[in-house]
């Protein structure tokens, strides 16, 4: 952030407040005295924005906006507290209850919690919404030094922005996406490294129950804040990182999936941790890690596919190939997929095998565009 | 009004591979004309003047994002080209990448020089990696001509996710991360790729440049609806005679697209603009498609009196779930929820409370999400509710709960 002498005017909550240039709504509600809730921030951090409890009305804006990551604009009317604002924030607060199966009914440590207290003070009770498979992992205790119990994780990140701006590590990432998005470290593995020894910051900024200290840790924490890159190192780093999905496509090229080897190799060539190629390649539906398919059949069943017929062709499919979505012949000859739309509506039902288009399919054409792979 | 061929002039009568067959055409005099008798300011101007809006969804003025590219004095610019195309219903960018990659390029040369891109990059869907040969085929031969002298020109190929068409997590998958969305501001003409200032434009878009700087602002602001100007390619899909790319006038009638020039009958509902998008009932056909209005992408599918309301919201709501970064909780924990509710609405198993925390989680999702996502998922089922509420009452009253609670009455 640029350091400026401008100062802007504004109003939150009715408090006429003057702060610099730059300032979000967070910081500058914080120094008038007016506190607004996070989870994902952390102090003197570049904002995360990702939980989504912060939010504030802004006069003219169309929807709600984070105020941990808004600069206060000349002249902003602010909101913290209003029944809108209110409303959708105990709504937050229910979908991260709802989707995580963290039980601390009879947890002694629950008022550490601070999605609990959240709950707590905005009175949330029995959340209205339900999921249909809240996250659930098995409780990690390999490492010596961190416990990791992600089921209570609500993915606030803040671990990693503790790992890597803090600790200046690079263990932590996201790795595959929306509701299925998990807090990984290598190619999904257990918390083993021996970069955690004598470290474990992520579980002081850990909001919830999901990181803490195993029972028997005596160790002491050692690990200092690291100075960031060099220009000219974020210019290499940059450059390497733009090649990461080109890497990854490369590699897939060669071998049909992507082995935690491949991973390692691009890894190695982009200058990147494992955690980070893995976080990234998981994210993308198009860069398969286990089924080893020579031909990719990627079928599409959105509603402009569903509508012409999908469903059936979807079933002769599988009866031609004898696996369902998800699988691979066992031959290694055919992988199946079903798939979001790709971009042939006006040829519905239609589907890819590797990069060769299908439309207007039936069930009966399938044997016949089968056998000439 | 019949069709109206702008944008699509070229598709079908020139050769996609060879670039002689688009200069005969008249092809890259736009380009000359801007690069030799007009300033940087002056290309911006005569976009800014024609009303030019995006046509990737947002509608945003062209011209006022490349002014604001423009006059930034960073040494690094970027230029991109939004070929990701994932929006349901929606096959227009293809069809026009196929037919009339050197249009696109045009556009994309010009655009360079009026925001002082020296990097373009195009961003291809991993679903049209086909058309990546073509593609990277024309380049060259522009290159070869001397027309790409002032703009390095790449594609950059995608791996498979919806989302990376939202701006922002375009920009991120370039870069080599996650192709999550961020929060804005800053927006990309400010701070885009590497944090440099960064014009976005779909492929759409950027086919009209040649056209308005050969013709003139005017010629084009004539045509058109106050707030949108020009033409624009509908995609019609689902429920008619004639599927397919159909460009007409902004402002024209819904009536006419789906009925006259895509043959549908017995119209119960359109989806207008993907699974993000708004159903409208047969009865409202009379709209006019334009920014005023409806429009998004141009994508627009046609339900006839056999369909199920209900299920074509539970099939975009699962596509939607299954393409959520998951970055933000609203979007992410958000759309399961409302997978959950719909799977039991459909199976049976739901309860009038449930339509009331519908309509809550609708109204969480689009107020709090961090990008259009999140915002917009709520819309086709706010819609249907609006106009097909009868569907869901009578779904609730089938189910199960109910009839249970019915029997012990
Ligand atoms: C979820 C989502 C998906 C999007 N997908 C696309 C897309 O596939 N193609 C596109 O051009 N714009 C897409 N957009 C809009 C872009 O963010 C952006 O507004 C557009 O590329 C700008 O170009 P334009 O001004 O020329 O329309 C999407 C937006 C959202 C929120
Ligand atoms: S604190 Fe602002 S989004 Fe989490």
């Amino acid at each position: 952030m640029m350091f400026s002498l401008k100062r802007v005017h504004a109003a939150i909550d009715g408090k006429k407040v003057k702060v610099r240039a730059g300032t979000t709504i967070l910081e500058a509600a914080r120094q008038a005295g007016i506190e607004i809730p996070t989870l994902c921030h952390i102090q003197d951090h570049g904002p995360t924005g990702v939980c989504r409890v912060c939010i504030v009305e802004v006069e003219g804006a169309r929807t709600l906006v984070g105020s941990c990551h808004t600069p206060l604009a000349e002249g902003m009317v602010v909101r913290t507290n209003t029944p809108k604002v209110l409303s959708v924030r105990k709504a937050v607060v229910e979908l991260m209850l709802t989707a995580h199966t963290g039980t601390c009914v009879n947890d002694p440590n629950a008022d550490n919690c601070g999605l609990h207290n959240l709950a707590s003070d905005y009175e949330v009770g029995a959340p209205r919404f339900n999921v249909i498979t809240p996250r659930f992992y098995p409780i990690e205790d390999m490492n010596p030094y961190v416990r990791r119990d992600l089921s209570k994780c609500i993915l606030c990140r803040r671990c990693i922005t503790a790992c890597r701006e803090i600790a200046g590590k690079n263990v932590l990432t996201i790795g595959y996406r929306g509701f299925d998005s998990k807090v990984t470290a290598g190619y999904d593995e257990a918390l083993t490294t021996d970069e955690c020894r004598a470290c474990g910051i992520c579980i002081e900024y850990c909001p919830t129950g999901a990181l803490s200290r195993p029972h028997e840790f005596t160790g002491i924490m050692t690990a200092r804040p690291t100075k960031g890159l060099s220009r000219k190192d974020q210019t290499a780093a940059r450059t390497g990182r733009a090649l990461l999905l080109p890497g990854l496509k490369r590699e897939l090229a060669r071998s049909s999936h992507l082995s935690r080897e491949a991973m390692l190799r691009v890894a190695g060539e982009v200058d990147l941790p494992l955690c980070d190629v893995f976080g990234v390649s998981s994210f993308y539906a198009y860069l398969p890690r286990r089924d080893k398919a020579v031909n990719r059949i990627r079928i599409c069943k959105c509603v402009p596919c569903d509508l012409k017929g999908a469903p059936p062709v979807i079933g002769s499919l599988k009866r031609v190939l004898g696996i369902a979505p998800g699988e691979t012949t066992p031959d290694g000859k055919f992988s199946l997929e079903v798939v979001s739309c790709i971009g042939a509506c006006d040829q519905a039902p239609a589907m890819l095998i590797n990069d060769d288009l299908f439309g207007h399919l039936s069930p009966e054409k399938i044997a016949d565009i089968l056998k000439t792979y | 009004m019949p069709e109206k061929r702008i944008v699509l002039s070229k598709c079908g009568i020139v050769d996609p591979g060879d670039i002689s067959s688009y200069l005969r055409q008249g092809g890259f005099k736009a380009f000359l004309k801007a690069r030799d008798e007009l300033t940087q300011e002056g290309i911006v101007d005569e976009i800014k003047r024609s009303g030019l809006t995006g046509r990737g969804g947002a509608g945003f003025s062209c011209g006022l994002k490349w002014e604001l590219a423009g006059k930034s004095r960073s040494k690094e610019k970027y230029l991109i080209c939004n070929a990701d195309e994932g929006e349901v219903g929606t096959f227009k960018d293809r069809y026009i990448l196929m037919h009339d990659p050197f249009g696109l390029i045009e556009g994309m040369c010009i655009a360079g020089l009026a925001v002082g891109a020296g990097v373009g990059y195009i961003y291809l869907r991993a679903e049209y990696h086909s058309l990546l040969e073509l593609l990277s085929n024309a380049i060259e031969q522009v290159r070869r001509k001397g027309y790409l002298k002032h703009m390095d020109l790449r594609v950059f190929e995608g791996a498979g996710a919806y989302i990376c068409g939202e701006e922002s997590a375009l920009m991120n998958s370039l870069e080599g991360l996650r192709g999550e969305s961020r929060y804005k501001p800053p927006f990309p003409p400010t701070q885009g790729l590497w944090e440099k200032p960064t014009v976005i434009n779909n492929v759409e878009t950027l086919m009209n440049i040649p056209h308005i700087i050969t013709n003139g602002a005017d010629w084009f602001s004539a045509m058109g609806s106050p707030r949108s100007k020009g033409t624009k390619v509908f995609c019609v899909s689902g429920d008619v005679a004639r599927p397919g790319v159909y460009e007409l006038l902004m402002g024209s009638s819904m009536r006419e697209l789906v009925m006259d020039l895509a043959g549908a009958q017995d119209v119960k509902a359109v989806q207008i603009g993907g699974a993000t998008g708004s159903i409208l009932p047969g009865g409202r056909l009379d709209i006019s498609l334009s920014h005023e209005t409806y429009l998004g992408s141009g994508a627009v599918v046609v339900f006839n009196g056999s369909r199920d309301i209900i299920d074509i919201v539970y099939k975009d709501m699962l596509f939607l779930h299954e393409e959520s970064c998951g970055k933000c909780t609203p979007c992410r924990d958000g759309m399961e929820a409302m997978v959950e509710i719909y799977g039991r609405l459909i199976n049976g198993q739901a309860d009038p409370e449930d339509i009331r925390i519908l309509e809550d989680l609708a109204q969480t999702m689009s107020l709090a999400s961090l990008c259009g996502l999140g915002q917009a998922a709520p819309v086709p089922v706010l819609d249907s509710l609006k106009y097909f509420h009868d569907e869901y009452d009578a779904i609730i009253r089938q189910s199960v709960y109910v009839r249970g609670r019915a029997s012990v009455l």
